[in-house]
């Protein structure tokens, strides 16, 4: 037994030799290790270089060679681990594709045209803009309406004269969302006659109000949803994607208030009198009195909302990625929902008539009734509808992910035509100058004949050369604005035949 | 590059993105459970690897016995011969000291491909909704699976790991994967076998730390892969290591100390612990014995463990 154990290794030791193994010369052998000194070295290429015979300085770089192969071959696997990181990159974010939205106010007209994550006021047919959101320079951004108002209130509680007040309050009135002015103010509540109870409390409150300002208007992310603008004109609501809710003065660009309504928001405002209604990540609709930002009730669907609801004679129509569509009442109770659809739904519905237009993403439009919600018909294409339709004289105008834009009739669900637009389309067409104007995913816009769905006589394809999924908008007449990819504003004149846009850069 | 990235998406990332959508519907639409069952049936797929990755692991372990009587020959006397012999040693149970990498580089382009899908079919954004639009076949089930359910337990598959859960359990299970595939550090004595083992050691460590370090960043839908995998992995060793399966070499930390001068007898230092239930295991106590006393009973077994290594 003794002997088969030695017998073992010697065999291999054969094998080695014939082998020559890791750039060793079988020949090759260390006579200068002694059993005496060489268990007391660190073992190594080290010691083995110590080695007095020259010859050997040869075997062991080439033997240190061999040995350096594993360590390399690690980090040979460490270094393409480390491109699949780099190849992984960041997850793309959110860009945005809100568009452009002409409003009258105090009979000026305005652009309010929404790129990524900005929202820009230009004057109509100009680059000129007259704010910006968020603003540039946030030292200079006045503090929300809402926020001065409250910190204005405290103030009045004071037990100081009337001009004392007054002096605060003109502080207050500066008070922007970063910079010094939040030291003035304090300074000023300091020499104040306030009480120390009052000093601090009120001293809270600008903290705060400072603290929550500045975060809302951090990076808003990007803007998807419909800017809503109330009867006067003159606020905006901007849904970011963020989850902050503003509400903005559209002359000055000034925020009124803003809330944190606990999700993104990826569709729009839709505007009823006072009250605003949202849409979030988080499953929820929200009613909003757009003059206080009080949160009036939410309405809790089974998946995210992403789509703008629409309002129609104080019913309320939501979709939702559940795959429902809800009519709700004015006070937030449900009173039915279409659920009959085979997948989620993201496209804002349109009210005609008597029924609902909707599309999905099982590939159908539908036309449900708006009294009980029942199906009237639907209408199969071959990929999803994201864009609202536009319904005109008894005729659907849809158009698909499949990069086809369908007449539907309104009221049997029959096909009229269809055209093909060479890409997706997912900004929503629109009806003006008496065609149909549609904008494709590349780029691409046509003007369609209502009729035939062919492109307009004399019209030409306007390549706009990048990526397009905002809604286009209209001024109800012949003007129809585009925002692409790019920080520039399109305008069309779609009067008669499709011609070359106007463009207009935004202000950096 | 562009045309290797539609090859890519068009062969890996659009079937892979389908077919997980798919079995997501079957469950109700929950992405996370999806992505538990691909990685199981990658884990199947990968098994003929994974196999020759255990069997090298046992082989290593069966020779540990014949490593140590070659150094208590040579040592000393002729470290030149001693390398050689371990060499030939490590070739004839057929052990590579760095093989458990091959699997790994093998599931690569799994781990890219399902990043992308991760980020098509969960992503955050509705931009990246309107591209899976068009990834998706014109199957009815899986066209219109979506939405789907980016949550699974306490995460949000699309996002990074914002609790440190995953992180820690993907570093933790890799490390203990890791800890079982690698021999347990033997009392080196040529530098060949220190640089084996230092490269060893580095792996044990850099690797759990590099995956924990990048389950942080990418989506946690990856990091539930790669926590599945390596849990998958564990147990399959443990069913097919049976009863040779070392939990107590999990507590071994560090490598041990260079062998001391002339004390052969204590080259079994790095394996202090020794549960008495072991003793009766056929591997295990061949190296007690061969600690005690080198008697030709241990080295019949030895060869008995490396045949079986080998199978």
């Amino acid at each position: 037994m003794k002997l088969s154990r030695k017998s073992t290794p010697t065999t291999h030791a054969h094998n080695v030799s014939r082998e020559t193994i890791a750039g060793i010369p079988p020949g090759s052998n260390h006579r200068n290790s002694t059993p005496s000194e060489s268990p007391r070295r660190p073992a190594g290429p080290l010691t083995v270089a110590r080695g007095e015979d020259p010859s050997h300085t040869n075997n062991v770089s080439r033997e240190t060679i061999g040995l350096r192969r594993r360590p390399i071959l690690a980090i040979t696997f460490l270094a393409a681990l480390a491109l699949f990181a780099a190849a992984c990159g960041a997850p793309p974010g959110p860009v945005g594709w809100a568009g452009a939205l002409p409003i009258k106010v105090d009979g000026q007209d305005l652009i309010l045209v929404s790129h990524k994550s900005h929202l820009y006021a230009l004057k109509k047919g100009s680059s000129i803009g007259e704010w910006q959101f968020p603003p540039k320079d946030k030292n200079a951004y006045p503090v929300s309406i809402e926020s001065s108002q409250k910190i204005d209130d405290q103030i009045d509680q004071f037990a100081l004269d009337d001009s004392a007040k007054s002096d605060l309050k003109r502080k207050v009135a500066d008070l922007t969302v970063a910079g010094p002015t939040a030291g003035v103010l304090k300074d000023a509540i300091d020499a104040s006659g306030a009480t120390e109870v009052e000093k601090s409390s009120i001293k809270k409150s600008i903290d705060s109000a400072l603290a929550f300002e500045k975060n809302a208007l951090n990076k808003p992310k990007a803007l998807y949803g419909d800017t809503g603008i109330s009867p006067d004109g003159k606020t905006a609501y901007v849904p970011t994607f963020r989850g902050m809710l503003f509400a903005l003065d559209t002359i000055t660009g000034n925020v009124l208030w803003v809330r944190d309504v606990g999700a993104e928001m990826v569709g729009g405002v839709a505007v009823n009198g006072d009250t605003i209604y949202v849409g979030t990540k988080a499953n929820r609709l929200f009613a909003i009195n757009g003059e206080t930002g009080e949160r009036l009730w939410a309405f809790t669907t089974r998946g995210e909302v992403w789509a703008t609801p629409t309002v129609d004679n104080g019913t309320i129509y939501a979709t939702s990625l559940d795959g429902a569509l809800y009519a709700i009442d004015q006070s937030g109770k449900q009173k039915w929902a279409f659920t009959n659809v085979g997948s989620g739904i993201a496209a804002r519905p349109v009210i005609v008539g008597d029924a609902v237009y909707v599309g999905a993403f099982d590939n159908k439009l539908y036309s449900v009734k708006k009294s009980d919600g029942t199906l009237n018909w639907s209408f199969k294409a071959s990929n999803w509808f994201w864009a609202a339709p536009a319904v005109q004289e008894g005729v659907v105008y849809a158009a698909s992910l499949d990069g086809k834009v369908y007449a539907v009739d309104a009221s049997t669900g029959d096909e009229k035509w269809s055209f093909d637009a060479g890409d997706a389309v997912r900004a929503a067409p629109v009806i003006a100058g008496d065609g149909l104007v549609v904008g494709a995913k590349n780029g691409s816009l046509y003007k369609l004949d209502l009729a035939t769905g062919q492109p307009v006589d004399g019209s030409e394809v306007v390549d706009l050369g990048h990526k397009l999924l905002a809604n286009l908008t209209t001024d109800g007449d012949s003007t129809v604005y585009v925002v692409a990819s790019t920080a520039v504003l399109y305008v069309l004149d779609v009067s008669g035949a499709l011609t070359a846009p106007g463009s207009y850069p935004l202000p950096q | 590059m562009d045309q290797l990235g539609l090859l890519f998406h068009l062969l890996l990332v659009d079937p892979m993105t389908n077919v997980l959508v798919a079995v997501a519907r079957v469950f109700g639409g929950n992405f996370g459970v999806a992505i538990i069952v691909f990685t199981l049936v990658m884990k199947l797929v990968t098994w003929p690897l994974t196999a020759s990755q255990y069997k090298q692991s046992r082989a290593m372990q069966a020779i540990q016995p014949q490593m140590q009587e070659l150094q208590k020959k040579y040592k000393g006397k002729d470290p030149k011969k001693l390398q050689q012999e371990t060499m030939a040693l490590y070739r004839e149970a057929g052990v590579n000291p760095v093989g458990c990498i091959i699997p790994m580089l093998v599931q690569m382009p799994i781990w890219i491909a399902l990043y992308q899908v991760i980020n098509l079919s969960l992503g955050d954004t509705p931009e990246s909704l309107v591209t899976l639009s068009h990834r998706l076949y014109a199957i009815p089930y899986v066209h219109e699976a979506v939405p789907l359910n980016n949550g699974f337990l306490l995460w949000n598959l699309g996002k990074s790991d914002k609790t440190y859960i995953l992180p820690f359990l993907v570093a933790a299970s890799m490390y203990v994967q890791q800890k079982l595939i690698t021999p347990a550090p033997t009392a080196a004595s040529t530098p060949q076998q220190q640089q084996q083992q230092q490269t060893a050691q580095m792996m044990l460590w850099m690797m759990p730390l590099m995956f924990g370090f990048w389950t942080l960043t990418v989506p946690a839908g990856l990091g539930l892969y790669w926590a599945v995998s390596n849990i998958a992995g564990i147990i399959l060793q443990y069913l097919y290591m049976g009863r040779k399966f070392q939990w107590k070499s999990l507590l071994q930390f560090s490598p041990p100390a260079p062998a001391p001068a002339l004390t052969g007898r204590k080259l079994d230092k790095p394996r202090p612990v020794r549960d008495p239930r072991e003793e009766d295991n056929e591997a295990d106590p061949e190296e007690v014995v061969d600690v005690t006393s080198p008697s030709p009973q241990s080295t019949r077994r030895n060869r008995n463990g490396k045949r079986r290594g080998k199978r």
